[in-house]
């Protein structure tokens, strides 16, 4: 079959659908449109919600079966069981490390990242009142990166290095902050202007490492890291990064409808009762934290934190109080899928975030008539 | 319900946007501030709003000094409407005036029956129950203004804060908008108007303030403020205010009317 073929049959496919759609008899997709529609906003919100609650649960599980060593979902479960009850265990002791000290962490974290750069990049984007806005608008992975290459080229373990780019992290986040409120006026466009300058600064700075590092192991690593990769999460990694999260997410949710109001612009925000500088760096401190723990265990992942809040809001629609969990569902439950392919495909591990990039743009190119219509 | 007393306000040490401005806003009152562009109104409205800290002077609100609380008591005496509003994202129009409960929401509680009920009825009274789940963005002009309106009735402060509300709305709407501040200040609400339509102050208001240069330069009814030579100076270009009998129902009416043909006495072009 040529690809002309196959691109004939795609529009044989879409001129059907249309006629269907003329002749009034609907199709799949409409009638769950109509059907959803016809719900009130909550109604609609709780059935997302569930949906998305039942497919992370199925994708996690079978998560579990993706790798090199062969294994069946009861065996999983019965590995997972072991631990907290006496069951006889008759499988080799390989299995019970790589379910448990290699696959879960793995699985766990890309949930974990994924619905952390997405928290943060819809807190963000409604912060700002701006859909162009992604998690590191602050400078949060440019100083990660150039954290990362530091340690690197210093020879620095793997905790040295997550160490840096946390530290890194914060920093450039604290100097955008800090000049915004400074010399800002403590408005928000001076804000993310001192992001933007931020981020520039350390990515030149690491442009300054990469010339310094040697093109025989420093520099593929440091390439590499840029690109993300869950591959070295450890379960060391889930324990330091569930508390952060739990903190953050507790924060936002605690403030969802001041930072919901935050959308019709920061003084009408003020006029409607919300204290803007508290919320604004709540909204700062939590999604700095989530987002430097993410960049800190694996890397650079871009396209969660930008797309999938429009995503979430199109499920869900605009009330931030919604699109924070729906977008946290969405990250986790789109990374997972991503990086099992990269753990899927034998051999080579393609960079995440890269991965993230081809796979998702594609996805939201196909949903963004749809996106579209809310913005207008 | 609001009395501002020696208001002064500056953006920059020594030149005052505001130099001494005082007036008082009662139960029922419609307030009309009119001044020409640069002249402080929207300042002052800022002031008032909270958005600046005056740099003199006193805001009173229910007899409870609010130069200096914090954003949500404020907001419980007193709301916001803008000249228009646009969000970045696809909200519905009840989602905005869901948003004006917040000042009474607990940190950490979701809105409660009651919060959706006062939004409803918002919604109801203005007549706009149709436009609930309907993306705020789409809607036309009027409409939005309209919703606006709405979550500033839900935010259920006495003083509403109304910043050329009638600008970019076309002639029917222009009237809809100023038969709603009407209705609303027979409901109890006390209404500060800033607007460009001299006009206005005739048709809604009791009360007028006229502006200039950071000080007011007249106060009272309308009859009394809004008077031919007044609104020349104010403006700098000749207005006429005179009294004119509607058509067959004989009631009268006073209307303003710029004299563009033969007015400007040679000055200018």
């Amino acid at each position: 079959m040529t690809a002309a073929g196959s691109s004939s049959l795609a529009t044989e496919a879409a001129v059907e659908g249309a006629a269907r759609a003329e002749t009034g008899a609907p199709t799949g997709v409409q009638r769950v449109r109509t059907t959803l529609q016809g719900l009130t906003a909550s109604a609609r919100f709780r059935m997302t919600v569930a949906v998305l609650l039942a497919l992370l649960v199925v994708l996690f599980v079978t998560s579990f079966l993706i790798g090199r060593y062969d294994i069946s979902v009861r065996t999983v479960v019965d590995i997972f069981l072991a631990e907290v009850f006496d069951i006889g265990q008759y499988w080799e002791d390989t299995l019970g490390v790589v379910v448990l000290g290699v696959r879960a962490p793995r699985i766990i974290l890309a949930i974990l990242v994924g619905g952390a750069l997405a928290v943060a990049g819809a807190s963000y984007q409604t912060l700002f009142k701006n859909p162009l806005v992604s998690p590191d608008i602050l400078g949060v992975s440019a100083g990660a990166g150039f954290g990362a290459a530091l340690a690197m080229i210093n020879e620095a373990n793997w905790a040295v290095i997550q160490a840096s780019a946390f530290v890194f992290g914060l920093i450039a986040v604290v100097i955008a902050y800090g000049i915004a409120n400074l010399f800002g006026g403590r408005s928000i466009t001076v804000l993310i202007l001192g992001g933007i300058v931020v981020s520039s600064l350390f990515q030149a700075m690491l442009s300054i490492v990469k010339t310094l590092a040697d093109t025989e192991n420093q520099l593929p690593s440091i390439t590499f890291w840029l690109m993300g990769s869950l591959g070295r999460g450890v379960n060391r990694d889930v324990l330091f990064m569930l508390p952060a999260l739990g903190i953050s997410l507790a924060a936002l949710f605690l403030f969802r409808h001041h930072i919901n109001a935050l959308a019709a612009g920061e003084d009408e925000a003020r006029t409607m009762g919300v204290n803007v500088t508290l919320v604004k760096g709540v909204v700062v401190a939590a999604s700095t934290l989530m987002t430097v723990c993410a960049v800190s265990i694996c890397g650079i992942v871009g396209w969660v934190g930008l797309v999938i809040p429009h995503l979430a809001r199109m499920l869900a629609g605009a009330n931030y109080a919604r699109i924070m969990t729906v977008s946290f569902l969405l990250g986790g439950l789109f990374l997972l899928c991503v990086d099992d392919i990269v753990r899927g495909v034998p051999k080579v591990e393609v960079p995440l975030g890269v991965l993230t990039a081809i796979i998702g743009t594609p996805i939201f190119a196909a949903l963004l008539p749809r996106l579209r219509r809310g913005w207008t | 319900m609001l009395s501002v007393e020696n208001l002064q306000f500056s953006y920059v040490k020594d030149q005052m946007v505001l130099k001494d401005v005082s007036f008082g806003l009662g139960a029922h009152d419609v307030l009309c501030l009119l001044g020409p562009n640069g002249t402080g109104k929207t300042t002052l409205l800022r002031c008032l709003l909270g958005l600046h800290r005056p740099t003199g002077g006193r805001i009173f609100l229910d007899g409870r000094d609010v130069t200096e609380v914090s954003p949500r008591a404020r907001a419980k005496y007193m709301a916001y409407v803008p000249q228009a509003s646009s969000v970045a994202f696809p909200y519905e129009a009840e989602e905005i005036v869901h948003m004006g409960r917040v000042a009474h929401l607990r940190v950490g509680a979701s809105p409660s029956k009651n919060d959706r009920a006062v939004c409803r009825e918002a919604m109801e009274v203005l007549g706009i129950s149709h436009l609930r789940t309907k993306m705020f963005n789409r809607l036309s002009g009027g409409e939005r203004q309209m919703v606006l309106v709405a979550r500033a009735m839900a935010q259920q402060a006495g003083v509403l804060a109304m910043d050329e509300p009638t600008a970019n709305l076309d002639y029917g709407n222009q009237v809809k908008i100023l038969r709603l501040v009407h209705h609303l200040s027979e409901q109890g609400y006390s209404i500060l108007l800033v607007t460009h339509f001299p006009d206005h102050a005739f048709l809604a208001c009791n009360q007028v303030v006229l502006m200039k240069d950071g000080v007011v330069k007249a106060r009272g009814s309308p009859e009394a403020v809004v008077t031919s030579e007044s609104l020349t100076s104010l403006y700098g270009t000749e207005v006429s205010v005179t009294e004119t009998t509607l058509c067959d129902c004989g009631m009268s009416a006073r209307v303003c009317v710029p004299l563009v043909r033969n007015g400007n006495n040679g000055k200018g072009p």
